[in-house]
């Protein structure tokens, strides 16, 4: 199938009367890592729970593979090859590593390729086979990460939802956690969707990235590109000059442009 | 010259001393314990009396005094509204000095042409984003003594001799007038009708800005003609948004209060308007065109995704209220039934609308600095709402025309009020004369000379018709009028404010002048046609992207063709162009009042108007 893996046109979605999502269209090519960075309460989060079926959009399409996918129940969108790691990585705590990662394959059919993703699993992540016996809770924030990741992956899916991976982690972590998900992307091809506060990581490894403010796609573009755009410098990367007196305080107004 | 009411009452003409200073001072020293001044901190509302407001200025004009500030030197301010905009504006005039203001959105390297055209000894800035504009441009203001600065959060390890804060500044001021307290007093008395009052510098459409010399009996006159004009009273609530720095806002906003004792409440930005109008529901507006035109467009949407019934009943309130206001416009007395309708059933269901915009208490919608499309007061009429349009501008220190009250005419802009002159010259220029033309612009008497003739009469630059009947009807700016390739003289503005009635379109600036037929970039209204996009499923990201929707493309296209519709074959427009970047008020295309600049929009963006050829 052509065309890009995952289409989002005009979502709109509400918390009761809260409307969070005010009109988002997006695309995901296939094979890309695409990230979607903002500010707290630009709706990151709400679109990737929008988009993985944990929400319905009160209006709106969302088309996965082809296949329409918006209001369809979690499990469903699970099935057609969309894998979800949510924010604050949402593992099992008093199950074992091991155990967490047969919950990621509960709902494959073919049983026999199992065995395999596990191995894969434990390959990219060699930090979790030294301790699949051990309870998930008593695992550091990044193992828990790992985890999460890799319970995702146990789904075989097309495309990986991840949402603010980096999240409490110390940077040498956040390297090491951008730097397997890139090697996955590499080696499977496995399409990723990522939503991050963390821009100058999210930038630095993402393909094509999305600028969310306020509910809305404020800028979208290259992450090259987003890198040298003046606005994302001083309001996602902290570069700003220090003005006259040096110590410059205010913050120009955003155009996106 | 001494007005009369009908009631035979003398009018306020009588009553008003020399100079708006002394007026001032008459204010404080009368209703020292009313509410003059409101202003919104950390979301809860702040109350001044005018005993404060006296006080502060007080403090001001001797810390000024000694700062160095003599008469007739000039002091500005950098800073949205604010009470300190005000106490830094009378105390100036108080000692004789002159107040200026600047646009906060002015990039540093006009601040600097403002600050040494004008010779600023003292500049007042808001905050420290203005206060780097200052420092960044300080060596090239010889004349600049001082700055000060009026909120100084983030600026505590900050340190120069040239800098204080206001808080400060108004406590040498305390010191000083221990020393000598009769000195605000003594130079309040000095003050003359013809000295120098305040500066306003023009947008300058064209060159650079020009500061018009706005004088004591100019701002006294305007005064004067506030209750009849304006028809301000005593009782009525205002609230400030627009800029200070233009003659409107100053007249409406700071020198008309001081005569009547009005409550001014300051809205906290821009952004948050609306809300504002809301909260307050202020008696008397003044606006220019393009927010009325967005409490259109607002509504009109707004009721698009209303319930059946509701939409039912606001469409037919608004033909009920719709044939009131053509009965009237044709100059009959509305049918009893008609006004039965509007009265038992149109008003209380528009009272909700009303209500939403914040107009429920509205006694004088005002509106004026551009031309109104009728239909805009049409449908306020409808609403029950009288949206007046006046005419006037910074050398005529504001109002010329207005609207006389319980009159409704699109399309004029009303009868100028005793004491203002008008006639049109042999161009059909609108040509006035009276105590309300300023005495020319600082630094250049050969556009003072162009502007005033001989005779004192202004020539306003714009040309216009004066009906039997005294009504002012202004066709477009002289400069502006297009004469087409095939000679046809046609005035733009006219057709721009049909285009502008579209909820879609911002702002259009119509092309033509020497070509074969006309054109037009048009802004759109970026939440307007973002809704349109929604309810339509056209995928799109961001302004830019919104703008090159096909779908977008064709909305446009269709609004177009339905003002064409209306317009002559030669007025009709032929093809245009959307401007694709989402235009902000610190950008150099758009006047501080939001409207596109026509001639520099003409040269930056000549490669798409000549494309269109």
């Amino acid at each position: 199938m052509s065309g890009p893996l995952l289409q989002v046109r005009n979502v709109e979605s509400y918390y009761g009367p809260i409307m969070a999502l005010r009109g988002v269209s997006l695309e995901v090519e296939r094979a890309q890592i695409v990230a979607v960075l903002g500010a707290n309460g630009a709706g990151k989060s709400t679109l990737l729970r929008t988009i993985s079926g944990v929400m319905d959009p009160r209006v709106g399409t969302i088309a996965f593979d082809g296949q329409e996918i918006a209001g369809q129940d979690p499990d469903k969108v699970v099935r057609l090859g969309m894998s979800l790691v949510p924010e604050g990585r949402q593992v099992f705590p008093f199950l074992t590593v091991a155990e967490n990662l047969d919950m990621g394959a509960f709902g494959r059919r073919d049983r026999t390729g199992v065995p395999e993703d596990l191995e894969r699993v434990y390959r990219y992540f060699p930090r979790l086979a030294e301790r699949t016996g051990q309870q998930a809770g008593l695992l550091s924030g990044g193992e828990q990460q790992m985890l999460a990741i890799g319970r995702a992956m146990m789904g075989r899916p097309k495309m990986l939802l991840l949402d603010e991976p980096s999240l409490g982690l110390s940077p040498l972590l956040v390297q090491e956690i951008f730097a397997i998900v890139a090697q996955i992307n590499g080696d499977l091809g496995t399409t990723v969707l990522l939503v991050e506060q963390n821009a100058r990581a999210a930038l630095g490894f993402a393909h094509y990235g999305y600028i969310m403010e306020l509910g809305r796609i404020a800028l979208s573009g290259d992450c090259a590109d987003l890198r040298d755009n003046p606005d994302v410098q001083e309001f996602y990367l902290g570069i700003k000059e220090g003005g006259i007196r040096g110590k410059r305080r205010w913050r120009r107004r955003k155009t996106w442009r | 010259m001494a007005l009369t009411r009908p009631n035979g009452r003398t009018s306020l003409f009588d009553r008003l001393p020399a100079t708006p200073a002394r007026l001032f001072w008459q204010r404080v020293a009368e209703t020292s314990d009313s509410v003059a001044l409101r202003e919104k901190a950390l979301g809860i509302w702040r109350s001044f009396t005018w005993a404060d407001y006296g006080e502060s200025v007080r403090l001001a004009a001797h810390a000024m005094a000694d700062a160095g500030v003599g008469r007739g030197d000039v002091i500005s301010v950098l800073s949205e509204n604010r009470p300190e905009w005000m106490y830094c504006d009378i105390a100036a005039i108080s000692i004789g000095a002159i107040g200026n203001g600047i646009y906060t959105t002015s990039a540093p390297p006009q601040v600097a042409y403002v600050l040494r055209d004008s010779r600023t000894r003292i500049v007042f800035v808001e905050d420290e984003e203005q206060l780097d504009k200052v420092l960044e441009v300080r060596a090239d203001c010889p004349d600049l003594l001082r700055v000060v600065v009026i909120d100084p959060t983030g600026l505590r390890e900050f340190d120069d001799p040239m800098v204080e804060t206001f808080a400060a500044f108004l406590e040498r001021g305390a010191a000083l007038r221990a020393a000598d307290p009769d000195f605000v007093d003594s130079e309040v008395a000095k003050g003359r009708p013809d000295d120098t009052a305040i500066l306003i510098y023009t947008s300058g459409t064209t060159g650079r800005p020009k500061a018009a010399m706005i004088t004591n009996d100019n701002l006294i006159f305007q005064i004067g003609t506030s209750p009849t004009v304006a028809m301000l009273n005593p009782r009525d609530e205002i609230l400030s948004f627009l800029p200070l720095c233009h003659i409107a806002e100053r007249n409406f906003a700071l020198f008309f209060p001081i005569a009547h004792g009005n409550v001014v409440n300051f809205a906290e930005s821009p952004e948050t308007l609306f809300g504002n109008l809301r909260e307050l529901s202020p008696t008397a507006v003044f606006a220019p065109p393009r927010l009325w035109e967005k409490m259109y467009s607002t509504v009109t949407l707004t009721v698009k995704d209303a319930p059946p019934f509701q939409r039912w009943a606001y469409g037919r309130a608004l033909a009920i209220g719709n044939a009131v206001a053509a009965s009237e416009e044709r100059g009959e007395k509305p049918g009893l039934l008609a006004g039965l309708f509007e009265r038992l059933f149109a008003r209380p269901v528009l009272y909700n609308v009303r209500a939403a915009l914040g107009l429920n208490r509205i006694q004088h919608a005002l509106t004026g600095a551009a031309p109104v499309a009728p239909d805009l007061i049409r449908w306020f009429r409808a609403l029950g709402i009288r949206l007046r349009e006046g005419y006037g501008l910074t050398e005529s220190v504001g109002l010329v025309t207005m609207m006389p009250p319980g009159q409704t005419v699109p399309g004029s802009c009303g009868t100028p009020p005793d004491g203002i002159e008008l006639r049109l010259s042999e161009r059909g220029e609108v040509l006035v004369r009276g105590r309300n033309v300023f005495r020319g612009y600082l630094n250049k008497p050969k556009q003072t000379a162009e502007a005033l003739d001989a005779d004192g009469w202004l020539h306003t630059g714009d040309v216009g018709e004066l009906g039997s009947d005294g009504h002012l009807r202004i066709t477009d700016r002289l400069k502006d009028v297009i004469i087409t390739e095939g000679g046809k003289n046609i005035t733009p503005s006219e057709i721009e404010n049909r285009l502008k009635f579209s909820p879609f379109i911002a702002d259009a600036v119509v092309f033509g002048d020497r070509r074969k037929y006309l054109t037009c970039l048009v802004m759109i209204d970026y939440d307007n046609v973002a809704k349109f996009a929604q309810d339509n499923r056209v995928p799109f990201t961001n302004y830019g992207s919104l703008c090159k929707a096909p779908e977008v493309d064709k909305l446009i296209d269709g609004e177009i063709r339905r003002v064409n519709a209306g317009l002559s074959r030669v007025e009709q427009i032929k093809n245009y162009r959307l401007i694709d970047i989402e235009l902000t008020a610190e950008d150099e295309e758009l006047t501080p009042t939001m409207k596109l600049k026509r001639t520099l929009i003409g040269r930056k963006y000549a490669h798409m108007i000549d494309a269109m050829y």
